[in-house]
């Protein structure tokens, strides 16, 4: 029997983080309805997400099948490399720097990209939200600087 | 460092044009950073770190002062909001900065004395950080709701002794200034206050404007015109003297709370390895910018009180309010984290 | 009269040339911030907040307010367009906005929240002009166990917002809940799944949790993938709505309106809440609920009315109490404080000029906003044949920038991210990231009001029906939660499911 495997797993990650809601709900004190601890409400709410994750477990395995598309792996991770490109640029190098990185990283996403106009954004792009954002709104964000 | 955008000579390709400007990147990262000497400070804008987000009081004092330090240092003081952790997130972006005197700390009395008796996993310590002067100090006010049967502080003594566990009273927060400040109070002055806080003083002012809560303290800028329109009635001043604005309102000693004279206050920091002439030029320009009239002028209509310290005397008050600190939270049984 | 002096001397004071220039670039500026998704007027007032120094105390305070509202116009379009909003209030746009926008109707979509906008704002404006001071006092009204009674209506309300299965609605708005309880609990101070880092003291940022689950879980879903009906030109004829759309609008802008005003007023509830109540309630009203999430107008003009409505109303506590329902109405209430005029009931008094001509340079600027819009739609439908793969790296660039500026904090990004591969995997499960906003948004206020009430009444759970206004609220909310259910029951029984 096929089932729908991403709301399994969805409801299976659900279930985990309920849990983890509720034991550490535990840890940090329910106290009692009139005198709520800080623990009271993440248990609670811990304990329903729980209870409605196994629901949906239940009402999943017996489902109908699913279409099957393939998980899209270049977009996925070109969109999660270029926030790391981000992260990294902004903090060592600056904002033209760290904006060109996110356009380049970014365009390995697509299979369409054509990499001359993406070298164009990558020079236009930073370039105008340096104008727009740095002089203009005064973001206090280096546009250029040393890493050490 | 800040070097303007070059976008390479016409005849090269796109492609060309990226290599360039990576290739300069590369060339300010080898040569740009090592050209900071001490003779030479400061020579490229200061980041006045401000613990707190834009718009707020303290905010509003980091740019007065700001202003008035580029204009005795000759140098953009740029004012970089950093909120978060009660401001703890800015006093540890800080002491990891590099010690060239290029990242200033706004310290907040009540983050730079109170935080390590609160919290638990921080990543500065005082010793971090070397003291440049403080440039602005404002008490906090005592209010009651109208509701309150008490013209004075002794009267409303009087009526707490008389309702032991019966008044509310709201702070901006656990471990707050004003809980530390409330919870000395109750010791100093023997009454049973019960404590309610609030996310921030706006969030506690519709409860404390409508006497949900019976009893809040804060600045000036949030208790002043609330007592002058008859909303609230404030009933005491923290510190040694009266408020200036307010002449009106005594100080808590003048009705008999004594040793109460914790006040708001702002001051700058540099990592404590900051260079001996680094750290003399930014002191003498705070010095140079608390007497500067553009500075006075500016803070007169903003409601900011400009008051200075020297080095040395802040340090003291620094040592002082920790241990003081240390005490009412012990005393108090107050715990967070 | 003197309400008619009061108006004179505010449009004099309005339409004074400095004023209105001011005013000109604070809504320009708002629109353009509000429809790039990630940047929102949070970050373009602070920025702004060092040039108020230098500014007249009114022209500057006119040319923040207009960031302020002039964002409301434009978070919109980029949730019908891209289904990302453009601000966090605008997130529950995308349910019906970007249907209608495949379907070729994007003109029609963005002409009727403009309108809805306009109409909104101008029926916030109205209430700050007749009844302003009488409204402040109704919120002083509100203590903490109003406010739970309140959540808790929003909270059964919301639970209409998504379109599919119950159960996957119910878990997203309570793991919602959950994430809302990260960082610092305010009744104790007990740091909640930070991991022993400072950096989640103050819990999960909502504009990164917003930007996260749609902008960029949207993006990756989109990548390779959209292929939008555009309509060759654009004339005004594609942007006229049907003849049932233009009928149904009075009504449903009305609703949006009323509902966005009220929330707007009250410190604290905020935009987005405005905007979530306001779908649900369209939703539950409709005679056709199962058309929602489709592409109905009503779905896009009731929120951009209440969200506008909201952004005016926000006004009253700030400047007749002195109290900022919000960070940003903080900042404008910063921005008065700098030139020395407190606001609250003193103002009136002390500063009518700037009062008076605040509230009316509103106006000016919503009509600004409206003459600004319309032009705009057809250059906005445009941008949807520009191939995605040269939009998506822009979009991202503005995002990633418009978070880190939030708080000069590279974590931040990294939260973006992890919300960002939630907000996909959500996508794959059939789950929509709606109810969860709304929970994560009510979660944290239902608790500390709960809690809070509690205190004051010293552990008695009496209060919550002792009250007039907390117990009429909660039957309200028992009475909606019972007939969901048993309509719910009618339709199963009826085979619909």
């Amino acid at each position: 029997m096929k089932v729908n495997t991403a709301a399994l797993a969805g409801a299976a990650c659900l279930l985990i983080a309920g849990l983890t809601g509720v034991w550490f709900g535990t840890v940090y004190g329910i106290g009692s309805a009139t005198r709520m601890g800080p623990g009271f409400f993440p248990a609670a709410a811990g304990g329903i997400l729980a209870l409605i994750a196994i629901l949906i477990l239940i009402l999943e395995v017996r489902g109908p099948e699913p279409e099957h598309t393939p998980f899209p792996w270049r977009p996925t991770l070109a969109v999660l490399g270029s926030a790391i490109a981000f992260m990294v640029g902004i903090a060592y190098f600056g904002l033209i720097p760290a904006i060109a990185l996110t356009i380049i990283v970014s365009s390995f996403g697509d299979r369409q990209s054509n990499w001359p106009g993406v070298l164009v954004l990558a020079v236009l792009v930073p370039a105008f939200m340096g104008v727009v954002f740095i002089w203009g709104l005064n973001l206090p964000i280096p546009l250029f600087k040393a890493p050490f | 460092m800040k070097t303007q955008y070059h976008q390479g000579s016409r005849d090269m390709t796109r492609r060309r044009a990226i290599v360039a400007a990576s290739a300069m990147t590369l060339a300010v990262t080898a040569f740009g950073g090592t050209a900071a000497t001490a003779q030479s400070y400061p020579e490229k804008p200061v980041t006045m770190v401000m613990p707190f987000s834009a718009g707020g009081t303290a905010d509003t004092t980091g740019r007065v002062i700001a202003e008035g330090m580029s204009r005795a240092l000759g140098q953009q003081f740029v004012v970089e909001n950093r909120p978060g952790a009660t401001g703890n997130i800015s006093y540890t972006s800080v002491v990891n900065a590099p010690a060239d005197g290029y990242e200033v700390l706004i310290g907040y009395s009540a983050t730079t004395a109170c935080s390590h008796a609160l919290m638990s996993n921080l990543q500065w310590e005082i010793e971090d950080l070397k003291p440049l002067g403080m440039f602005s100090a404002s008490p906090m006010l005592l209010a009651v709701h109208p509701s309150v049967p008490a013209e004075s502080l002794s009267e409303f003594i009087e009526y707490a002794r008389a309702n032991p566990g019966k008044i509310n009273y709201g702070s901006p927060g656990i471990g707050s200034l004003v809980h530390i400040m409330m919870e000395s109070f109750k010791l100093k002055a023997g009454v049973d206050m019960f404590h309610i806080p609030y996310k921030g003083t706006g969030a506690l002012m519709p409860d404390a404007l409508s006497g949900v809560i019976q009893v809040a303290m804060s600045g000036p800028a949030a208790i002043v015109p609330n007592h002058e329109s008859g909303k609230l009635r404030a009933l005491a001043v923290t510190g040694t003297e009266r408020y200036a604005p307010t002449p009106d309102i005594p100080t808590m000693a003048e009705e008999g709370v004594e040793g109460l004279d914790t006040e708001s206050w702002y001051g700058l920091f540099v990592r404590s390895d900051t260079p001996q002439e680094i750290v003399d030029t930014l002191a003498a320009g705070l010095k140079t910018a608390t007497e500067d009239p553009q500075v006075l002028e500016r803070a007169e209509t903003a409601g900011v009180p400009i008051r200075y310290l020297t080095p040395a005397e802040m340090g003291e008050r620094v040592q002082k309010e920790v241990a003081d600190c240390r005490e009412t939270i012990e005393k108090a049984g107050i715990t967070a984290q | 009269m003197d309400l008619l002096a009061n108006i004179s001397l505010g449009l004099e004071t309005a339409l004074h040339p400095t004023n209105l220039m001011f005013c000109f670039f604070g809504v320009f500026l708002g629109t353009f911030i509000g429809v790039l998704p990630g940047i929102g007027s949070i970050t373009a007032i602070s920025m702004l907040m060092p040039l108020s120094f230098y500014l007249d105390p009114t022209a500057a305070v006119v040319m923040l307010a207009g960031v302020y509202y002039g964002a409301e116009y434009g978070g919109s379009t980029a949730s019908i367009l891209l289904n990302m909003p453009g601000t966090p209030s605008s997130a529950v746009t995308c349910l019906d906005g970007h249907p209608l926008a495949k379907q070729g109707r994007a003109g029609v979509a963005l002409f009727m929240t403009t309108i809805a906008s306009f109409a909104g704002g101008s029926f916030g404006i109205l209430l700050l002009l007749f009844v302003g001071p009488a409204l402040a006092s109704v919120t002083l009204s509100f203590g903490p166990a109003e406010y739970f009674a309140l959540m808790v209506l929003g909270l059964v309300a919301a639970a209409a917002i998504g379109n599919d299965a119950p159960a996957k609605g119910m878990a997203m708005v309570v793991f919602g809940l959950l994430l809302g309880t990260f960082g610092a609990d305010v009744n104790s101070g007990v740091a909640r799944f930070t991991f022993g880092s400072l950096y989640l003291y103050d819990g999960i940022n909502l504009v990164v949790l917003a930007m996260g689950l749609f902008g960029v879980a949207e993006i990756i879903a989109s990548i390779g993938a959209s292929k939008h009906e555009v309509p060759d030109k654009v004339t005004f004829r594609s942007m006229v709505p049907r003849r049932d759309e233009a009928r149904g609008f009075p009504f449903q802008a009305l609703r949006g309106a009323s509902i966005g005003s009220f929330f707007g007023t009250l410190p604290g509830t905020g935009l987005t809440m405005a905007s979530f109540v306001s779908y649900a309630v369209e939703k539950r009203v409709s005679r056709n609920p199962s058309a929602f999430g489709t592409g109905v107008t009503a779905g896009v003009v009731a929120p951009e009315a209440a969200n506008n409505a909201a952004a005016q109303t926000a006004f009253i506590p700030t400047l007749t109490l002195g109290v900022p329902g919000s960070a940003t109405m903080a900042l404008i209430l910063g921005a008065l404080l700098i030139h020395g005029i407190i606001p609250g009931p003193a103002m009136l008094a002390n500063h009518p000029d700037t009062f008076w001509g605040l509230i009316m340079s509103f106006w000016v600027g919503n009509l600004l906003l409206l003459i600004l819009n319309i032009p705009l739609i057809g250059l906005w439908v445009r941008l949807l044949r520009v191939p995605y793969h040269y939009l998506y790296p822009i979009i991202l660039s503005l995002v990633f920038l418009g978070v880190y500026s939030l708080n000069n904090n590279v974590y931040d990004v990294g939260m973006l991210l992890v919300f960002g591969a939630i907000g996909y995997g959500m996508r794959l499960g059939g789950f929509s990231p709606a109810p969860l906003l709304i929970g994560f948004i009510l979660g944290p206020m239902i608790e500390e009001n709960f809690r809070r009430a509690m205190m004051l009444s010293r552990g008695d759970f009496g209060m919550l029906v002792s009250r007039p206004i907390t117990g009429a609220i909660l039957a309200l909310s028992v009475l909606l939660l019972v007939w969901m259910l048993v309509s719910a029951m009618a339709r199963r029984r009826a085979g619909v499911s």
